[in-house]
């Protein structure tokens, strides 16, 4: 069996930590047997999902941080976006969303091989998505 | 890199009042807001042409997506439209998976962009401009 590689990180809820997700994941990935461009990929996505679960939770929230955990074998990259933020009630919710919503679901969607995308009761996302090795998609 | 918004007057051919805003740097969720503000600022300023000059932009992500779209929804509003000059081939393929490449005229460079936007308000366009990298 094929060890798998961890690493998790933890970020301030503030959009300038983004990069940070992005920076950290895209070095993952580089080491492993994808294109440049596939890197990219991974590295947008990351982004999409971290800024999904930065804008789900409630103004509580903001003290409140992000893990990024990465799982990474040689065949595939799997990584998964923990929201720890307070509960955000249905009535303070946004009923208009913003226009980048659906295209960051969109991009994700387009860029990893799979995505599941899941947002509690209480609005809370959590997004775990997968990228695998050209021609090693399971 | 560092982010920046500057913006540049111009002139079209067709003697109407345009402005380039020229992006550097990653365009995301926390540098989108500054590019915002600027096309917000023109919009108050009564400037609906509008080039943005991407060439420098190596990377964008939904928000900043999203704040090209309002731009472009606001610019049509006022009888304008917003044109995207020199979209990197990674940018390029953004807005492909997106579909914005239909929704905003690309051009390969800023004046590709000058020429489009003077097409456009003359209600000459034909069609979104080909030959974006």
């Amino acid at each position: 069996m094929e060890q798998i590689d961890l690493v998790e990180l933890r970020i301030p809820r503030k959009p300038e930590f983004v990069s940070v997700a992005r920076l950290a994941v895209s070095g993952i990935a580089g080491r492993m047997d994808f294109s440049y461009d596939e890197v990219e990929d991974v590295k947008l996505a990351v982004g999409e999902a971290c800024t999904s679960a930065m804008k789900s939770g409630s103004l509580e929230s903001a003290s409140s941080p992000i893990t990024i955990r990465c799982e990474s074998d040689p065949h595939r990259i799997s990584i998964e976006v923990l929201d720890h933020a307070h509960p955000n009630p249905r009535g303070n919710r946004n009923v208009n969303p913003p226009a980048d919503e659906p295209i960051s679901r969109l991009l994700m969607e387009v860029l990893m091989d799979e995505v599941d995308v899941k947002e509690d009761e209480d609005g809370i996302v959590s997004v775990r998505m997968t990228k695998y090795v050209s021609g090693d998609e399971a | 890199m560092d982010f920046s918004v500057s913006s540049k007057d111009a002139t079209l051919a067709n003697g109407q009042r345009a402005v380039i805003t020229k992006v550097v740097g990653k365009v995301d969720v926390y540098t989108a807001p500054r590019l915002k503000d600027k096309l917000l600022q023109l919009e108050r300023e009564g400037i609906h042409h509008i080039a943005v000059d991407l060439t420098e932009v190596g990377f964008i992500d939904s928000v900043g997506l999203g704040v090209l779209i309002g731009g472009l929804r606001r610019a049509r509003a006022g009888g304008g439209t917003v044109v995207l000059a020199g979209p990197n081939p990674r940018i390029r393929r953004i807005l492909d998976i997106t579909g914005l490449s239909s929704a905003f005229t690309l051009a390969p460079d800023v004046d590709g962009a000058l020429d489009a936007l003077a097409k456009e308000s003359s209600g000459l366009a034909q069609g979104p401009a080909q030959g974006g990298t």
